[in-house]
């Protein structure tokens, strides 16, 4: 059986989002992969923290004065972000930008000032599907936006009869096949982002990783962590790096950043959630939860049990 | 939330490496192929029926000028690739290299009749690494594979969880062409 398999990158997300199609023929290969990147440009336009005229910022704008419609990709990541708000105990936290735009890592919106103590809890959903915040916000979904955008890619992928698709934004990527192959993985190396580490197969799985590094910002702030804890504000960055194997994109992508925070305590959530993550520190240890190296096609856990529970 | 730990396993890297691991994650075996001018140009213009290109060779001027419009290193070497219907001009493909973090990016930019970008794909990407790695022993690796031997960013980067890498650069590429057309417009 002839195959076609087409490769395409365009830049969307703030990253370079890459598509690997096969499919039965050029035209179903081609016409999937316009679609795919429909979805992604839907989500980058609605949910831009740059952009003016974006969902999110019409909501760190308006959405304290009355109430906003949003798009239904918005609502459901909004959704989403709430949900991963509940489950986290507010670990996973959209209204952290005001820290990020303090520490030069967002630019600052042209919006009245966040309220100090707001947070995701102040955020409505309204029954018709518009939002309103109780006090002023800034709300960024930065952090589970990109996953969401992978899973929307996937799903007009595999609509449209590919056989075998992988999305990779910026290092969060899911994979399809119909036929059950298998999609080689492999990380960044925390300490020497010029080493990747192989750690095995993936199939029909999604994955993200959320690490300090390799994210080439320089000046004073070069050394805040992007990842922020709600309660203790902006930390210092470190050679640490976290990889979820979930099974939607979005659930990784949310789910990297607890883990982040949460380190080994996340385990009940990975739990509840069918996911598993590894944490990988310099210079050279991977601590993997159970159940990651089976979602990787080993046997057996590599490595060495804890001594102790 | 409960320290319910007790089956975490540790490994460590070094031994992941030796694992034999790197033999079960071999590059993708199928030979993707990357898009080419031609590709592209059909892509932004199916309807044409004829491409007519040149390359401009920009002045140190004309690329000053640009740095006024967006901050990036550009090659100066663009190619320009009219779309034509029959006599009707449909718009323009313009085929540039920008500087991403270590490496050149090709792209390919379709800025319509009206002077609206209709598309925008990128050609060859052989970024692999970020800011932090470039290192003169890092560098030094990739001695002389720049052109003959591009990196395939597919085996590099595509089974690769971590690489975010910024496309802001791309942006200002793209502001720049968009500068550029607007400026060729006039002398036309």
């Amino acid at each position: 059986m002839t195959t076609c398999t087409l490769r395409r990158i365009r830049p969307w997300l703030g990253t370079y989002v890459h598509i690997d199609v096969t499919a039965a023929d050029e035209h179903v290969a081609e016409t999937a992969l316009q679609a795919a990147f429909e979805e992604i440009a839907a989500v980058h336009h609605a949910m831009s923290f740059h952009s003016q005229d974006s969902d999110v910022s019409r909501l760190n704008r308006e959405a304290h004065l009355h109430s906003v419609v949003v798009g239904a990709n918005t609502l459901a990541v909004l959704v989403a972000a709430r949900r991963f708000a509940q489950l986290s105990g507010g670990l996973f936290d959209p209204s952290i930008a005001p820290a990020l735009v303090q520490h030069g890592m967002l630019p600052s919106p042209a919006a009245s000032d966040a309220h100090k103590g707001a947070s995701w809890e102040d955020i409505e959903i309204i029954d018709d599907g518009s939002v309103r915040f109780q006090r002023p916000l800034w709300i960024d979904l930065g952090g589970i936006a990109k996953g969401y955008a992978v899973d929307r890619a996937i799903d007009a992928l595999e609509r449209l009869g590919v056989q075998d698709a992988c999305v990779n934004a910026g290092g969060d990527l899911r994979h399809f096949s119909r036929l059950g192959q298998r999609h080689p993985l492999a990380v960044r190396h925390p300490g020497d982002a010029s080493q990747s580490i192989p750690l095995g197969h993936i199939a029909n799985k999604a994955v993200a990783s959320s690490g300090d590094f390799l994210l080439g910002r320089r000046g004073d702030q070069a050394n805040a962590s992007p990842i922020v804890h709600p309660r203790r504000g902006v930390a210092q960055s470190r050679p640490r790096s976290v990889t979820v194997i979930a099974g939607t994109c979005c659930e990784a992508d949310a789910l990297a950043k607890i883990v982040s925070l949460l380190g080994r305590d996340a385990s009940p959530l990975l739990v509840e959630l069918g996911a598993s993550a590894a944490i990988i520190e310099a210079p050279d240890t991977l601590q993997a939860s159970p159940g990651f190296w089976s979602a990787l096609g080993h046997d057996a856990p590599l490595g060495r049990q804890p001594l102790h529970a | 939330m409960s320290k319910s730990c007790d089956s975490w396993s540790t490994v460590s890297l070094v031994s992941l490496a030796s694992a034999g691991l790197s033999a079960l994650c071999p590059p993708a075996a199928e030979a993707a192929q990357y898009m080419s001018v031609e590709q592209a140009e059909k892509a932004a213009f199916p309807e044409a029926d004829r491409f007519d290109a040149r390359v401009l060779r920009l002045t140190p001027e004309q690329l000053h000028s640009l740095d006024a419009v967006a901050s990036v290193r550009q090659r100066g070497e663009v190619r320009q690739i009219d779309a034509w219907a029959g006599n009707k001009l449909l718009g323009t493909l313009y085929v540039d290299d920008v500087l991403g973090k270590v490496e050149w990016v090709t792209y390919a930019v379709a800025i319509g009749a009206d002077g609206a970008v209709r598309s925008l794909e990128i050609l060859e990407y052989r970024e692999t690494h970020g800011y932090e790695v470039r290192t003169p022993s890092w560098r030094k690796q990739f001695a002389g594979r720049r052109l003959d031997t591009p990196f395939h960013f597919g085996d590099d980067i595509k089974n690769i969880s971590g690489a975010t890498l910024s496309c802001s650069h791309l942006t200002a590429g793209v502001q720049r062409l968009l500068a550029l057309h607007a400026q060729l417009a006039k002398s036309r």
